[in-house]
């Protein structure tokens, strides 16, 4: 368990690095400076003087939106829809969605991860730490395509086959209950 | 201080907090008045003053309004407020009670799922809950305006918590209400109800039919009955998928309907439409979202149990909560699907409660240090964000500049002009603001061909007398063909008038409304 424990904490640390320095590299982005630019405008457009100093600027800087950013990144890595549904009904702005897999799989993949979260605290734990390292892998890209999406879909597969394996044993021992 | 006593003080601090974010700014003309906040609001001063709404009906069981038949218990539970404060704070100030109302109870209802048992987990699941709430972008831009469904999902709330403090008559009769309330609510509602008769049934202790259960399931067969009849369904079955492309995608788009409100990045982005998110922040914050999961798999652990009917309960109303929003053509919609931050916020706290237990006693001193500085930060972004961004991005949306607009034709000088043209061509339903901002004596009805309850397209009336004794027709301008009108005003948005066409066409520009950063959004211009 100690081992599985540090592989854990190991993959949370590369997370979280790989997380800071995409929250920097996305704060030098002229986007990102652009975006502040417009916040800060409005804050002065606005003439109050609650949010015209430092207050206003606590909440418009471009860390904030950075951070955002790379925030949004994440949970287009995690979206189940972007990967069964290619986004539908909330397709990304100049994203060509696609399918990635038949949507008629959604049901075994929840029952594989429902098994995995079943299965014992070490199962979680490494679990936990594969979807980690391939967050911290897959958000170096600029937008979250078919490349930066190839660790999450290993994932669900693997998640689509233990569904199918576990309804299979369910209706197995369900037929053996009604012979009975 | 006893653990009770602290925990009440905390939610009250939760409350009064929850209040602030709410009440800060709703009568500031920077937020709007939308549509459907002026049709409410008209409607529910026509009833103090005459006994009818605006087509005359004495107290109807749904508002005909522009044809989206309102359901009916919003205008008439702002009757008191808007009798006292007048429109369109008094409509407003409705919501906002309703939502700081939804606070409580959910913090209550989540406090009551953990169960007395666990003394000090139950009292961190409430906190949470009411924090989760109290500050969510979702439900706060909402609770700021006009909205049923802040007052459907209040009742909402406050079922569950009645059905779990064993209250089962009071539970069945404010579901029921719930049901009088909003359209989602409409269809969900009685499924709560029925789950819950069902489990009555199964339960032989709990089988009592005494008088008054007798009583709340009758005026729950009322609700229902009512909400089966065309005119409470013209409105759903206007924005159904149910069909459009063929059976086979119909159910695959309501399935990507249903589960992208489960979406984390769904969830984080909000809807689509301006007016009903905050701009530039989460919809749902990310620590909520993965509270939210965790408190998932906690109930689902937990239906192992024995007595499993709290988590059922709790399981079954997020289960129906996004289902009428996802059999409609939009994509997540905050204000269908609103009803959802009851469950969402009750399963944070207990995700998060759960959480808490499992830390070592000297982190969990830490927590309520943390708990602190994350309120405090929310606080001070959300509110920058309603009161700063979120005016001047949703300028257009929430109809900001119309009421000027309106004062500015009752300020006008109009007797040289044959007809005064508002356009509809936006919004048909644009005449409410008319009879809000421009005053409209609340004696004089709207004629209508058909049966008051008859279903119809959406539409506007042909006309309406103002204040300063003008009258204003309402008809969709198209500019080409009406620039031949001569001597006459039109009234409309900037994109219904191409300057180069007002130029050729020897009009006049008499007023213009325009935003803080001098964009011009709405206009009064005259032919010659």
């Amino acid at each position: 368990m100690k081992k599985v424990n540090g592989l854990l904490v190991l993959s949370l640390l590369i997370f979280l690095f790989s997380f800071g320095f995409q929250v920097l590299k996305t704060s030098r982005l002229d986007s990102t400076i652009g975006e502040v630019h417009l916040l800060r405008d409005r804050q002065w457009l606005s003439e109050n003087n609650l949010v015209s100093g430092n207050l206003g600027r606590l909440v418009a800087n471009k860390w904030m939106v950075a951070w955002k950013k790379t925030e949004n990144k994440v949970l287009e890595i995690t979206d189940f829809n972007i990967m069964f549904f290619a986004g539908h009904p909330n397709e990304r702005v100049n994203v060509k969605e696609q399918e990635r897999m038949p949507w008629l799989l959604l049901p075994f993949c929840l029952w594989g991860l429902f098994w995995v979260l079943n299965h014992g605290e070490k199962t979680v734990k490494i679990f936990a730490s594969i979807l980690l390292l391939n967050l911290a892998w897959s958000i170096k890209y600029q937008s979250i395509n078919d490349k930066a999406l190839a660790g999450t879909l290993l994932i669900f597969i693997f998640l689509i086959v233990v569904g199918i394996i576990e309804s299979i044993n369910f209706l197995r021992k369900s037929f053996k209950k009604i012979k009975k | 201080m006893k653990k009770e006593n602290k925990y009440r003080l905390f939610l009250s601090l939760v409350i009064l907090i929850g209040a602030l974010v709410r009440l800060i700014g709703i009568s500031n003309p920077e937020t709007g008045f939308y549509v459907d906040e002026a049709a409410l609001g008209y409607n529910a001063k026509s009833l103090i003053e005459t006994g009818t709404d605006e087509y005359g009906k004495f107290f109807p069981l749904a508002f005909r309004s522009f044809g989206d038949f309102k359901s009916p218990l919003y205008i008439y539970s702002a009757i008191p407020l808007v009798k006292i404060l007048g429109i369109p704070l008094g409509i407003r100030l409705t919501s906002v009670i309703w939502g700081i109302l939804t606070v409580w109870w959910v913090a209550e209802v989540a406090r009551e799922v953990v169960g007395k048992k666990n003394k000090n987990r139950n009292n961190w699941a409430g906190i949470i809950a009411g924090v989760t709430l109290a500050l969510l972008p979702w439900h706060v831009n909402l609770s700021r305006h006009a909205i049923e469904a802040v007052m459907a999902t209040a009742l909402w709330s406050g079922g569950i918590l009645l059905i779990l403090k064993n209250k089962y008559p009071g539970a069945i009769a404010i579901l029921s209400l719930s049901a009088l309330t909003y359209h989602s609510t409409k269809y969900v509602a009685p499924l709560l109800v029925l789950l819950l008769l069902f489990f009555l049934f199964k339960n032989k202790k709990k089988r009592k039919l005494g008088s008054v259960m007798i009583l709340a399931c009758l005026f729950w067969i009322g609700a229902t009955v009512i909400n089966l009849q065309g005119f409470s369904n013209a409105r759903a079955l206007g924005v159904a998928s149910i069909g459009i492309n063929g059976w086979g995608k119909t159910i695959r788009d309501i399935a990507s309907t249903y589960f992208s409100y489960f979406s984390p990045r769904v969830l984080n982005l909000g809807d689509w439409q301006i007016r009903n998110n905050v701009y530039g922040i989460a919809n749902v914050p990310l620590i909520v979202i993965c509270l939210f999961y965790l408190g998932i798999w906690q109930t689902i652990k937990k239906l192992k149990d024995k007595n499993n009917f709290k988590q059922i309960l709790l399981l079954s109303a997020l289960i129906l909560s996004p289902l009428p929003a996802s059999a409609t053509i939009d994509p997540f919609h905050s204000i269908r699907s609103l009803i959802m931050v009851v469950p969402l916020s009750i399963l944070a706290g207990v995700g998060a409660s759960k959480l808490i237990d499992k830390m070592k006693n000297g982190y969990k001193k830490l927590i309520p240090v943390l708990v602190i500085c994350l309120v405090v930060w929310q606080t001070l972004f959300l509110t920058e964000r309603l009161l700063i961004q979120n005016t001047m991005v949703g300028y257009e949306e929430w109809a900001w500049g119309y009421e000027e607009l309106v004062e500015k034709t009752v300020a006008l000088d109009t007797s040289g002009y044959k007809k005064i043209y508002v356009d509809t061509t936006d919004a048909s339903a644009i005449y409410s603001t008319w009879l809000v901002f421009g005053e409209v004596d609340t004696k004089e009805k709207i004629p209508f061909e058909k049966e008051y309850y008859v279903p119809v397209k959406w539409q506007s009336p042909e006309k309406l007398s103002i204040k300063g004794n003008k009258t204003v027709h309402f008809k969709e301008i198209y500019w080409p063909k009406d620039q031949l009108e001569k001597n006459t005003l039109f009234i409309g948005s900037y994109k219904r008038f191409d300057p180069t066409a007002l130029r050729k066409a020897g009009a006049e520009v008499l007023e213009e409304v325009k935003d803080k950063t001098g964009k011009t959004w709405w206009m009064i211009v005259a032919t010659p």
